[in-house]
C-alpha cells in the first residue's frame, strides 16, 4: 500500500509495511516518519507509541489511514512495540503495532462524558442555577441540548469545539456523542514536552518525561508552561482564534503565615519548580502536579523551610478559558495569593477579578473558592487546620471584545459550575 | 489475613513457616496472645508492657498447632458463644451512673480487659441491673444504653466515647479506580474491585423494643420511628416495624436502645473494597469513615466537595465496619506467652506480601445488630433472664385526696409498688407538716402509682387493703378500699357496737387529727 500514512491515537507519520486482517484485529507493521528529523521528532513519536498501553486514562484510541477508508476507526490496542531509537534516527526505525477494532458500526463508536456536575462550595455568594458547559469538537454528533442557553463555538489550535451548557441538577450522568476518529483530538486537553529540544510534542499516558524547564499544559485555548521570568509558578498563554498570544501572564504565587506564636510569622515568595508530575493525561482533561520550593522566606524561623515542598495542582479541560490551580497545605500556609505578577489594575467581579488593560488583546481573569482580589491578584485566606486553596487562571479571550460565554464573569461562572467528567468509549 | 470488626472481636489466622524451630513451635499455645507491630521492633525494650503499646494488633490464640496461629480479637476474654467470661450472676446495680463508672463496676481489677478511655461527654447516665448474663454482655449492654460506641485497643483495654468522638468522621482516606495518591489530603488509596450488594431484608421503618417489666407499665415500651421511603403495593407508606424483646432493658433506657437499633435497620449495604495499602490501620480503624467515589456505581454525593489530583471530585461518605488486612512483612510479629514472656517470631511467619486489603462498608449483610445481646445472657439463657427481671420495687408520690402534708416539720407523703402479672402491691406513709396542712375532715384517700389505673375485678367497691392511722395520738386500725380507677379510701373502723363497722374518717375520727399525725397503709389490687 505506497504511501500509506497512518495515525495511531496522538502518533502521526507512521507509514505501514504491512497490514494483517483478522476479523476485527489489525496489525501493523511500519516505519516511523517523523515530523522531521530531529532526534526530538522521533522520541516523540516513540513515546507516543509506547503510551499506548498500560494507559490509565485512554483505553481506546483513533485510527485514521490516508489512503484506505475502511481502515479508520477506533482500536484498542492489544501490543505496540517499537525500535531502538538510534535505528529510527535514520528513519528507519520500525513500529509494530496490534489493534482491535471496537464496535459494530464503522466508526460511530458512542462515547460518554460520564461525570458529576457541582456547584462549587464557596464563601462568595454564587449559589446554584448557574450553567455549567460541557465542550466537545464540533465536528462531533450529540443528542445532549443545551440547558437555557445557546452553545458557544471556541476555535482552538486543533479545531474548533462546542461547549453546551446544563443546569446542575444533572447531578451524576453521562453525556454521549459520537465523533469521527480524525477529529478525536480536536481542541483536546493534551500534555506536551519539549523532550531536550525547542519544540513542544504531544505526549500520551503519565509516563512522560517533565522538567521544571520542560512542560506545557495547553488544550489549544490556554497554554500554562514553564515561566521564562525566574520565580514565577508558570506563563500563561492565550489563542484568540488565529494566533496564540507573545507575551504571557507570569503567574506569581506567594503565601503567607500571619498572627501566629508558633512558629511565626512568614513570608513565602519566590517559586521555584522543582519537579512536574503527570497526574491524567486525557483528552477531557489533562492535570499536572508541580512541586515547588520557595526561594525567599522571610519571617520568624524562616531556616526550617527552607527546604519544605509545597504541591500545586493544576488542571486544565477541553473547551475551558480556565484552569483550576488547586494549592495544598505544603508549608502550612494561612493565606496564598494568585495571580498576574504585572499586578496591573483590575475590576472586580462575582468570584473573581479581571484585568483592566489587555495583553495581545486578551485580559487576564483569576478567582477562587473565598477571598478577594485587587491588582490582578487573588488572595484566599483559611485556617491553618483546613489550608487549601481552590483557585483559577485564566483568560478572557478578545478582552472587551468578548462576547456571550466568553465574558470575564461568564467564564467565572463555569468554574464554579464543573462537570467532573471522564470519557470513555461505550458500545453502540 | 487478620479480620477487624466493628464492635466485635473479629479474628486472625496466621501461619508459620515448615522450618521453624520447635522451641518457638512449642510455645505456640493456646490462650498466649499475638501481638503485631506496625514496624519489626528490633532492639527494643521488649518488656510485657511495651511491646503492646507499639502495637497494631493484639488477639488471643485459640487454635494452635501445626503451624497455626490463630483465634480471636481480645473482646473474647469477656464473653463468646461458648463462654460467658466472668459471668455475671447476682445482680449489680447500677443506678444513675455515668459510663466510666459502670465500667469500672463491671470490669474490676483483674479482669481481662480493663477500662481505658472512656469520655461521659454526651452519654446517657445509665440504670441497669444486670444479673445472669455474660460480663461481655453486661459491658456492650452498658454501653449502648450510654450511647456510645466501644473499641478494644492492643494494650488489652476498652475506650467508649459517643460515635463521632471515638471514630473518625472526616474522612482521611478517599477510595477511587485512579492511581493511588499518597500526598494527597485525604489520601487516596486505588480500589482494584469493588463489589456492591443491596439486603433489603433487615429495613424497618420503626423499633418498639419491649422492655423490662413493672416499670410502671403493663407492658413498657421504648420506640423511634424513621421515616418511611418506600411505598407498600397500595402506596401507601411501608410499615415495616421490628419487636425486641428486651427484658432487661429498664424502661428508661428503652428508646435509647430503639434508637440503636433503628440505626441498625437501614438497607443493608455490602460494599467490598479490595485495595492495595502497606499498612491500613496506620490510616483506618473499623468505624471510620472513608471518602468513597465511583460515580458508576452510587458512590457520589455532591454535598462533599473534595479535591483530589488536581480536580473536585464528589465522593460519598461510608463507614467502615469490617478491615480484613494482610500479614506481610513489614509489620513486627511477637508471641506473648501465658506467663507473659515476649518472643520475637517475625522471622518465622509466612507473610501474605501479595494479599489485598478489604473493607467492608456500611452496615453489612448479617451484621452484630441481628443479635444485639438485649435479651439477656449469650448462650441462650432467655429464659432466665426473664425470671431475673421481674418487677423490683419502685417509689412514687401518690395524689391525695381529702388530705394535704403542707411543709415542714417531719411531712413525707411516698408510697413503693411492687406490680407483677397484673397485681398491683403497694406500701404507702402519710405523715403530716407543719404548715400549710390540710387536716382529714371527711372521704380521705390515696392514688395510685403513675401509669396504671385501680380495677377491681367487680363492678361493686371492694376492699383492698388495711392501714394504720395516728390521728391525735391515737392509733387505729384501719380498712383500705379500692372505690374507683384512682381512689383508693381510707377508712376507720367503729368498735361502738357488738360487730366491728366501718367508718368515714373525720376531723374527729378516729381521733383528733394534728399536724405531726401520720397513715400507714398498705393495699393490693389488680391493676389495668
Amino acid at each position: 500500500m505506497a504511501n500509506a500514512l497512518f495515525t495511531i491515537g496522538r502518533a502521526t507519520g507512521l507509514r505501514a509495511q504491512r497490514l494483517n486482517y483478522d476479523g476485527d484485529s489489525l496489525s501493523i507493521v511500519g516505519h516511523v516518519l517523523p515530523s522531521s528529523d530531529s532526534a526530538q521528532a522521533v522520541l516523540a513519536t516513540r513515546q507516543q507509541l509506547r503510551g499506548l498501553l498500560d494507559n490509565p486514562d485512554e483505553q481506546v484510541f483513533p485510527v485514521t489511514c490516508s489512503v484506505d477508508p475502511t481502515i479508520d476507526g477506533y482500536y484498542r490496542v492489544r501490543g505496540a512495540s517499537v525500535d531502538d531509537t538510534s535505528v529510527m534516527l535514520g528513519s528507519k526505525g520500525r513500529f509494530g503495532v496490534q489493534l482491535e477494532r471496537l464496535g459494530t458500526g464503522y466508526t460511530n463508536v458512542v462515547q460518554e462524558c460520564a461525570g458529576v456536575a457541582l456547584d462549587r462550595t464557596n464563601t462568595l455568594g454564587i449559589g446554584a442555577g448557574i450553567e455549567g458547559i460541557w465542550s466537545i469538537p464540533s465536528a462531533a454528533l450529540t443528542d445532549v441540548l443545551s440547558d437555557n442557553a445557546d452553545p458557544v463555538t471556541r476555535t482552538t489550535d486543533t479545531g474548533a469545539v462546542i461547549g453546551r451548557f446544563f443546569n446542575q441538577t444533572i447531578g451524576n450522568t453521562a453525556l454521549s456523542f459520537v465523533c469521527p476518529p480524525a477529529d478525536h483530538y480536536d481542541g483536546s486537553a493534551r500534555i506536551e514536552s519539549k523532550l531536550g529540544g525547542s519544540t513542544y510534542y504531544e505526549m500520551v499516558g503519565r509516563q512522560v518525561p517533565l522538567t521544571p524547564t520542560n512542560w506545557r499544559l495547553t488544550n489549544g485555548l490556554l497554554r500554562i508552561q514553564n515561566s521564562a521570568t525566574s520565580g514565577m509558578l508558570c506563563d500563561l498563554y492565550a489563542y484568540n482564534g488565529s494566533s496564540w498570544s507573545t507575551t504571557p501572564f507570569a503567574i506569581r504565587f506567594t503565601a503567607r503565615q500571619d498572627a501566629v506564636v508558633d512558629p511565626g510569622d512568614k513570608a513565602f515568595s519566590n517559586v521555584a519548580v522543582l519537579a512536574v508530575t503527570v497526574l491524567r493525561n486525557s483528552p477531557e482533561v489533562c492535570t499536572v502536579r508541580l512541586l515547588v520550593n520557595f526561594q525567599t522566606i522571610t519571617g520568624t524561623n524562616a531556616a526550617r523551610y527552607a527546604n519544605i515542598t509545597q504541591q500545586v495542582d493544576i488542571s486544565l479541560r477541553r473547551g475551558d478559558c480556565i484552569a483550576t490551580v488547586n494549592i495544598l497545605p505544603g508549608v502550612g500556609w494561612f493565606s496564598a495569593t494568585l495571580g498576574d505578577n504585572a499586578a496591573a489594575a483590575s475590576t472586580g467581579l462575582t468570584g473573581s477579578i479581571r484585568n483592566d488593560t489587555a495583553v495581545n488583546g486578551n485580559r487576564f481573569v483569576t478567582g477562587g473558592t473565598s477571598g478577594g482580589g485587587s491588582t490582578s491578584l487573588w488572595t484566599q485566606t483559611t485556617s491553618r487546620s483546613s489550608a487549601r486553596g481552590l483557585n483559577f487562571i485564566g483568560v478572557e479571550i478578545l478582552g472587551s471584545s468578548a462576547t456571550g460565554r466568553n465574558t470575564a464573569q461568564e467564564i467565572t461562572n463555569q468554574w464554579f459550575t464543573p462537570f467532573v467528567e471522564r470519557q470513555r468509549v461505550v458500545l453502540a | 489475613m487478620i479480620h477487624e470488626v466493628l464492635r466485635s472481636q473479629g479474628s486472625f489466622d496466621l501461619r508459620l513457616q515448615p522450618d521453624t524451630p520447635k522451641n518457638i513451635v512449642t510455645q505456640v499455645r493456646e490462650f498466649a496472645r499475638i501481638v503485631i507491630t506496625s514496624a519489626h521492633l528490633t532492639g527494643e525494650d521488649l518488656g510485657s508492657s511495651a511491646v503492646p503499646t507499639f502495637a497494631r494488633y493484639t488477639g488471643v490464640i485459640l487454635e494452635p498447632g501445626d503451624g497455626r496461629i490463630s483465634g480471636e480479637g481480645e473482646l473474647w476474654w469477656l464473653g463468646s458463644d461458648s463462654h460467658a467470661g466472668k459471668a455475671i450472676v447476682d445482680p449489680v446495680v447500677l443506678s444513675g451512673v455515668t459510663l466510666s463508672s459502670a465500667l469500672a463496676t463491671l470490669l474490676p481489677a483483674g479482669s481481662a480487659l480493663l477500662p481505658g478511655s472512656i469520655d461521659n461527654t454526651g452519654l446517657s447516665t445509665i440504670t441497669f441491673t444486670p444479673q445472669a448474663m455474660s460480663q461481655r454482655a453486661a459491658v456492650e449492654q452498658a454501653i449502648a444504653m450510654a450511647g456510645a460506641s466501644f473499641r478494644v485497643n492492643p494494650t488489652s483495654t476498652i475506650d467508649a466515647a459517643l460515635a463521632s468522638t471515638l471514630h473518625v468522621t472526616t474522612p482521611r482516606i478517599v477510595v477511587t479506580d485512579d492511581a493511588a495518591s499518597w500526598g494527597d489530603v485525604p489520601k487516596g488509596v486505588e480500589a482494584s474491585v469493588v463489589v456492591a450488594s443491596r439486603n433489603a431484608r433487615q429495613y424497618a421503618t420503626k423499633v418498639v423494643v419491649l422492655a423490662q417489666s413493672g416499670d410502671g407499665e403493663r407492658l413498657p415500651t421504648g420506640e423511634q420511628s424513621g421515616t418511611p421511603t418506600y411505598l407498600n403495593p397500595y402506596g401507601s407508606p411501608a410499615e415495616l416495624h421490628r419487636l425486641i424483646d428486651a427484658p432487661t432493658v429498664p424502661t428508661a433506657s428503652a428508646a435509647d436502645v430503639a434508637q440503636q437499633v433503628l440505626d441498625l435497620a437501614t438497607v443493608r449495604q455490602v460494599v467490598k473494597v479490595t485495595c492495595r495499602h502497606s499498612d491500613i490501620g496506620r490510616d483506618l480503624r473499623p468505624g471510620d469513615a472513608i471518602y468513597i467515589y465511583k460515580p458508576d456505581q452510587g458512590f457520589v454525593d455532591t454535598a462533599n466537595q473534595v479535591s483530589h489530583k488536581g480536580i473536585t471530585i464528589t465522593p460519598s461518605i461510608e463507614t467502615v465496619t469490617g478491615i480484613s488486612w494482610p500479614a506481610t512483612s513489614q509489620f513486627g510479629y511477637y508471641l506473648v506467652t501465658n506467663g507473659g514472656t515476649i518472643i520475637d517470631i517475625t522471622s518465622y511467619i509466612m507473610f501474605e506480601d501479595d494479599s489485598d486489603v478489604e473493607l467492608i462498608i456500611g452496615q453489612g449483610s448479617s451484621l452484630r445488630g441481628d443479635v444485639l445481646p438485649f435479651s439477656g445472657p449469650l448462650g441462650g439463657a432467655d429464659a432466665a433472664a426473664l425470671r431475673f427481671a421481674e418487677s423490683p420495687a419502685k417509689t412514687f408520690t401518690p395524689a391525695l385526696t381529702g388530705m394535704a402534708i403542707g411543709t415542714g416539720g417531719s411531712a413525707y407523703n411516698q408510697a413503693t409498688y411492687i406490680y407483677a402479672n397484673g397485681m398491683l402491691n403497694v406500701w404507702g406513709r402519710v405523715v403530716f407538716g407543719t404548715s400549710g396542712v390540710t387536716l382529714p375532715t371527711g372521704t380521705i384517700g390515696v392514688g395510685p402509682p403513675p401509669g396504671f389505673t385501680f380495677a377491681p375485678p367487680l363492678t361493686a367497691v371492694l376492699p383492698a387493703g388495711i392501714c394504720y392511722m395516728n390521728a391525735g395520738g391515737v392509733n387505729s386500725p384501719g380498712t383500705v378500699r379500692a372505690e374507683s380507677s384512682s381512689l383508693m379510701r381510707i377508712l376507720a373502723n367503729n368498735a361502738a357496737g357488738t360487730y366491728l363497722a366501718a367508718a368515714n374518717v373525720s376531723s374527729t375520727v378516729p381521733g383528733t387529727w394534728a399536724n405531726g399525725n401520720s397513715i400507714e397503709y398498705s393495699y393490693s389490687v389488680p391493676v389495668s
